[in-house]
């Protein structure tokens, strides 16, 4: 007892001095990787409760394991670095040999090509790679009505009835309305021909201040969202299948 | 990748408003050029350039949080605590970034897009770094579990990097100081497959008498790791 308060002392003060086991014998290397490995049994956890310093080892211990396991496997940045081909061959070589035997680094580059084959935002020319982007046109209520510049549409809460636009056969109806708090909701809803295709999609609302609100096509076609900063904005409809509209350049004003 | 040859006489103040403008151009998805940004990006990583530096960090922040981190770690805008975990993860990766990055790598830079997928990369290094400290291995975390690892300074920016040469080299010590091939099959089966000893012995029954031999294996290999001159200076141990 009086060793384990020197001992928790000696810790205390940042000194790495345990030299003892708290109750003989001390634990074997055996018993503390089993301890690791979460197959050791009851007595040696208890002992481990009891005693700093084979506590300590299992730390130890633990760490050792880390610090190889670490420099086994290529670092998350080498597997970045040959997945975008920016190694020397040599290189390259000894992680391809790696990635044949081993199943965990070779899913981390698969879940890596996942994660940058989005690298949105995108660039006008990688829009053309995509399987099909519509740019939806303004049906009603007409610019004409409303007296909007072409540049821009103005979506405006206090305006009668929804927005509706139009792509491809896909028409999209959009009603702003203003809240209490100064910001918008918009509440959307999506009809085609083939309205199952849409169900599920993904609907981003992108806005000047570079943030983004995320909503999904229910299984009616509708969408929402709200808390939204008045400005300009783009909307983008993604069906599941990868089918894009774009509403590129509308103006939420309240 | 000078076109412009003026580009080179623009401030980083000139640099940052057209780089502004580019971004959000990017985002509308017109077509844009990337020049501006693309220098930037050269000044900061090849000059070495601090204010041109925090000009990008503060320019892609959003998109970092937006597009790429929240996505990736499926969460969801509003919680205080999840704008903690991006947070985090956007400042750990401007290091990783930083550290990785000199003049001499920077050539294989051809246009903004491969910067931007270098630095989305990162974003996937500083999250998959936490995975793989994680058991088991490359799972994903929690918000919880991200809740805690935001508390922790995380490794220091130079340890980011771990180098090629240094993992050779370890690895040539490893083989050197192996005496059969059971051994030989331990170390790989626990530290490139990640097994525990008595999946090793439900995998090769004909190899071993039991589990306990497993863990003996082990249990020498390690000792003798440790013990050994060569790898205590490469891994830093203390006696």
């Amino acid at each position: 007892m009086i060793e384990k308060q020197k001992n928790r002392r000696l810790l205390e003060c940042g000194e790495k001095v345990l030299k003892n086991c708290a109750s003989p014998p001390e634990l074997t290397e055996s018993q503390l990787l089993k301890f690791l490995d979460d197959e050791a049994d009851p007595k040696v956890r208890l002992h481990l409760d009891e005693c700093e310093y084979c506590a300590e080892r299992a730390s130890e211990l633990a760490h050792l394991q880390d610090q190889i396991s670490g420099l086994v496997h290529p670092s998350s940045l080498e597997l970045g670095e040959y997945h975008l081909r920016m190694m020397p061959d040599r290189k390259a070589s000894v992680i391809e040999q790696h990635l044949r035997i081993c199943p965990q680094c070779r899913r981390e580059v698969e879940q890596l090509h996942e994660f940058l084959g989005d690298l949105a935002p995108v660039s006008e020319s990688d829009l053309l790679g995509k399987a099909k982007v519509l740019i939806a046109r303004l049906i009603g209520p007409g610019p004409g009505e409303r007296g909007f510049a072409p540049a821009a549409v103005p979506l405006r809460g206090e305006t009668s009835g929804p927005f509706i636009f139009e792509a491809d056969g896909v028409v999209i109806t959009l009603d702003v309305q203003a809240d209490a708090t100064g910001k918008a909701s918009i509440q959307g809803q999506v009809a085609a021909d083939e309205q199952e295709q849409w169900i599920g999609a993904a609907v981003h609302l992108l806005q000047d201040d570079m943030s983004t609100l995320e909503a999904i096509v229910d299984d009616l076609g509708a969408f929402g969202f709200e808390q939204i900063h008045p400005g300009s904005a783009q909307l983008q409809i993604t069906s599941p299948e990868g089918i894009e509209v774009q509403i590129p350049n509308i103006n939420i004003a309240l | 990748m000078l076109e412009n040859p003026n580009l080179q006489f623009l401030t980083v103040h000139d640099l940052a408003y057209r780089c502004a403008e580019e971004t959000r151009e990017f985002l509308q998805r017109k077509t844009f050029e990337s020049l501006y940004c693309f220098e930037l990006f050269r000044r900061a990583i090849c000059d070495r350039d601090n204010d041109a530096w925090s000009t990008i960090c503060e320019q892609y922040r959003p998109i970092m949080a937006d597009w790429w981190v929240k996505p990736r770690l499926k969460l969801t805008s509003g919680d205080g605590d999840a704008e903690m975990v991006v947070n985090k993860i956007i400042y750990r990766t401007y290091q990783k970034f930083w550290n990785a990055l000199d003049a001499q790598k920077f050539r294989n830079f051809q246009n903004l897009k491969s910067l931007l997928a270098y630095l989305k990369m990162c974003v996937n290094s500083v999250i998959v770094d936490e995975g793989r400290s994680a058991r088991p291995r490359s799972r994903d975390l929690d918000l919880e579990e991200w809740r805690n690892i935001i508390k922790d300074p995380g490794p220091a920016p130079e340890q980011m990097v771990i180098g090629y040469e240094r993992r050779q080299k370890f690895w040539g010590i490893v083989l050197g100081r192996l005496h059969d091939e059971k051994e030989r099959l331990v170390i790989d089966e626990s530290f490139v497959l990640g097994l525990k000893p008595r999946e090793i012995y439900n995998k090769y029954p004909q190899k071993f008498t039991d589990v306990d031999e497993v863990y003996k294996i082990k249990q020498n290999i390690l000792a003798r790791l440790r013990r050994d001159p060569e790898l205590k200076k490469l891994l830093g141990f203390n006696d």
